[in-house]
């Protein structure tokens, strides 16, 4: 593979030289070469008692990402090279291990047309039926392997086509998509006056998904096709929207992964509704979503984050700091079984609702600078049904079981002046954590205390400060308590030191500490730290990543070009 | 993992000897909408007369929202003195696109929002990790950056300053 590479660069090497020594004789623009960098190395400690860390075999890992695009008018091809040596990083996919070109394609573009061959992204409305993305913290990139196909015959229609296979790290899943997608402008389509009536848009889907069996059970679905449809409206300040999901029957599978014997087949479906208003400096947003039975891999058999069809991912608030980021909703979309197959989930339903207002400067709350103020509230409960044996069970399409997931929190951010300004956060959560993660508690009850401050030194100096607190009842690892300091000098420069201390239990305290530094410039960007981490999102230096836990030295750095 | 390295060498030295004579970005047929559905044809927003910010944020990300919050605070001031418009390209998955919505009028930005959720502008310029700041002027980039802290915002107005001048 590393020789194959070679030759491919040498390639890449020749025709840039070629197209940069024509270029300057002629002055015509033959395309341009860009893509992109990344790495990130982690050198684990041999062992950590504290938090029960023991290093594993190769202490020295990395992963890292190499993009290559060339375009050129309507012409564009690339490829991306992926090294996972001398071994992943821990908590990534075990089967990216090793190295080699992972994804290439070749595309043309024109006003009308547009056609793709090779691996691409794609997700045909909001991703209810089909999605294919990278996200490099995650270890994902499902990509499909195949063709694609866009029209868009005028600002009114956007029609698409695709076929082909997921990647699953070196190679593809087995499973053989194929779908459709039709976005409709109406207003443009029968010349309706937006101003006046409003802007209204539509869009119908279509993904059939097709995976042989083998096994012993009769009439087995071996081809399974999924349906939607969606709609907007949006006349000045509200915007409504809706979409409903279909997928025709399908086998079962439980949490291990095993298809379940039987010859009860299901269908499944979503329902989502949405809704903004806004005012001056004032918005709500409200959402309903019902999933029954319905997030998909393109092969049966795969697990976790491979093979992903489609996207459901959990509507609620993101929180952005560590101790919010500690009991995190994770969507319950499919029928979960216990083995033995029995039935302990069948979906869920739930809602959203966000409030957000800027009291003006010299209002009464925003005093002389302003003031800005978040309330969000959201739930979400299983969906019901009677009795788990999988050939009798009897599912509510409509009707809430037990409560897998609550929060509520409040957000008020204020300048003081032009050099202060503080952010304040309080939440309250409630999760089920054996419905969730498949252990402890149903009933895990939280109340958080974030209290944060910026304080601008000098020009491009610096000081962010936050102190957390988390009461935790119904875990064994009871409170938390957290602090961070960050020192920046802007735009390069930033050096911070944070512990999250995990104190509220007898057998296992643990200081999660973290120092480190960051430098960018331009496009490039390099964080050394060193430290414990808990899993989860960490933003430092204004860049996020979710790191999985661990002790040891870390150094990020990426760069575009 | 030597290998890899050599690879990279490689690589940056194809970008050496090429950089200089490669075109500026060819947008080709990239083009996201606002939240009414219109469509921007991106290779025309960066040929503006007038200088042009984009930037990429999304709802999870907290120094993109301090970015365009600190910003919003000098904006009006900014278009006066330099003619410039933000573009606030929101990289959220299509999950958020009605929060994303909703988050910017309730904070009161005013500036021109647009969505990519399929990320197809943020990987044809090669952008990794957000927040991610690019200013065009004319055609040309003129000025780009990754990360945001405090007073990012004033050397961003000296960089526009200093090359519309």
């Amino acid at each position: 593979m590393n020789f194959r590479f070679s030759i491919l660069l040498m390639c890449f090497t020749t025709i840039s030289m070629v197209v940069n020594a024509q270029s300057k004789k002629k002055k015509i623009d033959l395309g341009k070469l860009s893509g992109s960098i990344e790495s990130n190395m982690q050198y684990y400690n041999k062992k950590d008692d504290a938090i029960g860390f023991v290093a594993p075999d190769d202490r020295f890992r990395s992963n890292s990402y190499l993009k290559v695009n060339y375009q050129n008018k309507g012409f564009s091809a690339g490829l991306q090279y992926e090294a996972y040596e001398p071994n992943i990083l821990l908590g990534f996919p075990e089967n990216l291990k090793g190295n080699g070109i992972t994804n290439y394609y070749a595309a043309y573009s024109s006003k009308y047309v547009s056609a793709t061959l090779g691996h691409f992204y794609e997700q045909f409305g909001s991703g209810l039926l089909l999605r294919s993305w990278e996200d490099r913290q995650l270890g994902i990139n499902n990509a499909l392997f195949g063709g694609k196909l866009l029209i868009t015959p005028s600002d009114a229609v956007t029609i698409k086509a695709v076929y082909g296979k997921k990647r699953d790290a070196y190679t593809t899943g087995n499973g053989v998509i194929w779908g459709s997608d039709i976005e409709l402008s109406l207003n443009k389509l029968f010349k309706i006056n937006e101003e006046k009536n409003g802007a209204f848009t539509t869009g119908l889907s279509y993904v059939g998904k097709q995976e042989s069996y083998d096994g012993t059970i009769n009439n087995y679905p071996e081809t399974v096709h999924l349906f939607s449809i969606r709609s907007s409206y949006q006349k000045n300040n509200i915007s409504l929207n809706a979409e409903y999901a279909y997928r025709t029957k399908d086998g079962s599978i439980n949490d291990l992964g095993k298809i379940i014997n039987t010859n009860r087949f299901f269908t499944g479906n979503v329902l989502q509704l949405g809704a903004t208003i806004s005012g001056k400096k004032e918005s709500w947003n409200f959402m309903l979503r019902k999933v029954n039975n319905f997030s998909m891999y393109t092969d049966r058999q795969a697990k976790l984050n491979q093979l992903i069809l489609n996207y459901v991912p959990a509507l609620t608030k993101q929180h952005h700091f560590a101790l919010t980021n500690i009991y995190v909703y994770n969507a319950q979309t499919r029928f979960s079984f216990l083995p033995g197959n029995n039935l302990n989930s069948a979906g869920e339903m739930g809602g959203q609702v966000e409030w957000l207002k800027t009291f003006p400067k010299k209002s009464k709350l925003g005093g002389k600078t302003g003031l800005q103020l978040g309330v969000n509230f959201a739930y979400y409960a299983a969906l019901a049904f009677d009795g788990t044996d999988i050939n009798t069970t009897k599912i509510y399409n409509f009707k809430a079981g037990e409560t897998n997931f609550r929060d509520f929190s409040i957000e008020v951010k204020k300048s003081w002046n032009s050099k202060f300004k503080t952010n304040f956060t309080y939440m309250n959560v409630l999760y089920n954590q054996n419905k969730i993660e498949g252990f402890g508690s149903d009933n895990v009850q939280s109340n958080i205390v974030v209290i944060e401050s910026i304080i601008k030194l000098k020009k491009t100096h610096s000081i962010r400060a936050d102190v957390q607190h988390i009461w935790v009842k119904n875990d064994y690892r009871g409170n938390w308590a957290s602090a961070t300091i960050e020192y920046t000098i802007a735009p390069m420069f930033n050096f911070f030191v944070a512990d999250l201390y995990n104190y509220g239990n007898d057998f296992k305290k643990a200081h999660y500490y973290n120092v480190g530094t960051s430098f960018t410039k331009g496009s490039a960007s390099i964080i050394v730290s060193y430290g414990r981490q808990r899993e989860g999102l960490m933003c430092v230096g204004g860049v996020c990543r979710l790191v999985p836990a661990s002790t040891g030295l870390s150094i990020a750095t990426s760069f575009s070009f | 993992m030597f290998n890899f390295f050599k690879n990279i060498f490689l690589v940056l030295i194809t970008i050496l000897i090429s950089n200089a004579s490669f075109a500026q970005d060819n947008l080709n047929e990239i083009k996201l909408k606002n939240a009414k559905g219109k469509v921007v044809q991106m290779s025309d927003v960066m040929q503006s007369d007038k200088p042009v910010i984009i930037s990429f944020w999304a709802t999870w990300c907290s120094p993109c929202l301090r970015e365009l919050d600190a910003v919003n605070e000098v904006y009006e001031s900014w278009q006066e003195k330099l003619g410039v418009t933000l573009y606030a390209v929101c990289v959220d998955d299509a999950r958020s696109k009605a929060k994303a919505v909703s988050l910017a009028k309730g904070k009161g930005w005013n500036y021109e929002i647009l969505y990519d959720p399929n990320q197809d502008l943020k990987r044809v310029l090669n952008i990794i990790n957000i927040p991610y700041t690019l200013v065009y002027h004319k055609g040309k980039l003129i000025y780009k950056h990754t990360g945001y802290s405090p007073g990012s915002e004033d050397v961003l107005f000296e960089k526009i300053q200093a090359a519309i001048l």
